[in-house]
């Protein structure tokens, strides 16, 4: 099992008098080199499940275990490593700097680790060549288009071979087309060894999967197989 | 070490946004630098003076009165001096005071300093002044000295003093250092006060301080120097120093004007000095801080590729030094350049100059990582949590 998840509560009491309860006892379990999509409506807490899961966030309560190492007792040095090496990271709007080159970019979790810095850096080409941007290394972001610009992310993502990979709606801001192209890479990536969760409100995404877990006000109300 | 990467990236990216602190700092350096100059020029003076214990006044004096003796010698500073027992057989008639002297001096004489009164032994001792430095040997044992542009100008400034009242009796003081580095004092001249130490004592007129002793030196260059001292104490100090005994007041009573116009100073100066430091430090602040806002996003992506929030915190402190670096880079020799311009005669810059640059940057960079660290440690923990 790479994810064991029990009874994970997360409430937001910021800003109004009503508490969000974003998270509402959510238990899940994913196994190594699975493909899972979680999908629900906009709120349902799909987000904030996946910033637990990625160790950005604390649960207020609940157990996580991420490869048996228990999440909610790491400081917050180990968290910082674990989000560096083992998971990575692939957002709807890119995360990316749109000021720095796509070779700055990708070697952003470069900068927080010791790891070698050739090394990095020879993967970093490798896995942008691979990704058909062997012409863009030096060029700054905001000139790629949406997909490209998703790709430069995942690759990014890969760079220090994490074993989870999280997507939050990947495909939210690119069009149909390059939406497929991008979930046909994560299937790549994930036939590869890589466990990846994708986060989307959208069917046709969520049937790239092997199995789609529906959220519900922060509550699991259902889980599908895909063929 | 790996974090001024990021850094040095995002001050680059960022410089456009950075130029205003940047010349901010820049003009509040120079700004504060030069208000302080003469300041730090007069407090030299000062805390030299003030060190100049009452021991050290008594020796100067016991030195200074011939009948104390020359301290003993060994055989080669005594061959040093045989060089020396002419030594102001120069002709200080008003003609020549503003040109070229011509005088005797130890060959081993490395610098040569030389002041002049008139009539010394009696009230009427006037400005002393320095002369000349580096002598350069004309022949063998003869030294010319030129008139330093300094004296030249005091010497127009006092002309009706010094050339009017008493014509043509003028002592001169010669100090010099010896090889070894003993220094040697002259009292003698064309004046007055030389034949009457002549006179009153047999010993030669010049006066060896052991090099143990030779820091005195430049307390006399000090008095004979400070064109800031007010005339009438000059005066009154070189009075002292030829005659016995009457040297503490005379060092006090310098110290104590001196103290009240670096005093005065300091509350003239000081005020606007803050003022400036507080305008800069301010918009250094808020420049380096809307900076940081702006980046937020930034230190969130660095987040989710792995770094803590104190590595954020130090990528901003990093952009922050790069900044205070590269603008006290440029502030140094800007300030040098507009001193020498500002200043006719070569800038007087003290370690005190430096040591307010340094304070200056320091505070500057103390003060704006503040704001900056507490945007970052409050809000980076949701940065990736918000929808
Ligand atoms: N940082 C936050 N502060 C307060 N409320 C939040 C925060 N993040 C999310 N929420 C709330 O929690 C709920 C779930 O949000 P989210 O997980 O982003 O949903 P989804 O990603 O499925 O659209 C929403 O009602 C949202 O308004
Ligand atoms: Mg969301």
């Amino acid at each position: 099992m790479l994810i064991e998840m029990t009874g994970i509560y997360k409430t937001y009491l910021s800003n109004t008098d009503n508490p969000v309860y974003a998270l509402r006892g959510i238990d899940l379990f994913v196994k190594k080199g699975e493909i899972i999509a979680i999908s629900g409506k906009s709120g349902s807490g799909k987000s904030t499940l996946l910033h637990i899961l990625g160790c950005l966030d604390n649960a207020d309560c609940g157990k996580y275990f991420f490869d048996n190492c228990d999440i909610n007792n790491l400081p917050e040095r180990k968290k910082a490593n674990l989000r560096n090496k083992e998971i990575g990271y692939v957002m709807q709007d890119f995360a990316l700097i749109p000021d720095f080159s796509v070779m700055d970019n990708v070697m952003i979790p470069s900068y927080f680790n010791k790891e070698n810095m050739k090394k990095m850096t020879e993967k970093a080409e490798r896995i942008l060549t691979d990704f058909e941007l062997s012409g863009y290394f030096n060029s700054p972001v905001n000139r790629l288009s949406g997909g490209q610009k998703q790709r430069v992310a995942i690759a990014r993502a890969l760079l220090l071979e994490p074993k989870l990979l999280l997507a939050d709606e990947p495909t939210g801001a690119l069009d149909e087309e390059t939406g497929k192209s991008i979930m046909n890479l994560f299937k790549e990536i994930n036939k590869e060894g890589t466990t990846v969760i994708v986060v989307t409100h959208d069917a046709n995404v969520a049937s790239y999967c092997q199995r789609t877990i529906r959220l519900h006000d922060g509550e699991i109300v259902g889980e599908e197989q895909n063929q | 070490m790996r974090l001024l990467i990021p850094a040095l990236k995002l001050f680059i990216k960022n410089i456009k946004t950075y130029i205003l602190s940047f010349l901010l700092l820049i003009a509040c350096t120079v700004l504060i630098n030069g208000k302080l100059s003469e300041l730090f020029a007069k407090t030299r003076y000062t805390d030299d003076i003030r060190h100049f214990s009452e021991k050290d006044a008594y020796l100067l004096s016991q030195f200074l009165s011939i009948e104390s003796g020359i301290p003993s010698l060994s055989d080669d500073e005594l061959s040093d001096i045989k060089g020396i027992n002419k030594v102001m057989s120069c002709n200080c008639s008003r003609t020549t005071l503003n040109g070229l002297m011509q005088m005797d001096f130890p060959e081993k004489a490395k610098e040569v300093y030389v002041a002049y009164t008139t009539n010394g032994y009696t009230d009427e001792v006037k400005i002393p002044l320095l002369i000349g430095r580096h002598p350069k040997q004309r022949y063998d044992g003869v030294y010319e000295i030129l008139v330093s542009q300094s004296l030249s100008k005091i010497l127009q400034l006092n002309n009706e003093y010094v050339f009017n009242e008493v014509e043509g009796q003028y002592n001169v003081f010669v100090v010099g250092i010896l090889a070894e580095g003993n220094v040697f004092l002259s009292l003698s001249g064309s004046g007055n006060a030389s034949s009457y130490f002549k006179e009153i004592t047999s010993a030669p007129p010049w006066i060896i301080i052991p090099k143990e002793h030779s820091y005195i030196k430049s307390y006399i260059k000090i008095v004979f120097f400070d064109e800031s001292l007010n005339p009438l104490e000059k005066d009154d100090l070189i009075v002292r120093l030829n005659t016995d005994y009457g040297y503490t007041y005379s060092f006090r009573s310098v110290y104590s004007e001196l103290l009240e116009s670096v005093k005065r100073d300091i509350a003239d100066k000081l005020p606007s000095c803050a003022l400036l430091l507080l305008i800069c430090i301010t918009c250094v602040t808020g420049c380096v801080s809307l900076n940081t806002l702006n980046d937020m996003k930034i230190y969130g992506i660095f987040r989710l590729c792995g770094a803590t929030k104190r590595k954020c915190v130090t990528v901003a402190s990093l952009i922050n030094l790069f900044l205070i670096l590269s603008s006290l880079l440029f502030s140094v020799p800007i300030f040098n350049m507009y001193a020498s311009v500002a200043y006719r005669q070569p800038p007087y810059i003290s370690w005190r100059n430096y040591a307010i640059t340094i304070l200056i940057y320091t505070a500057s960079f103390i003060v704006s990582a503040v704001i900056p660290r507490t945007i970052l440690n409050k809000t980076i923990f949701n940065l990736y949590s918000e929808t």
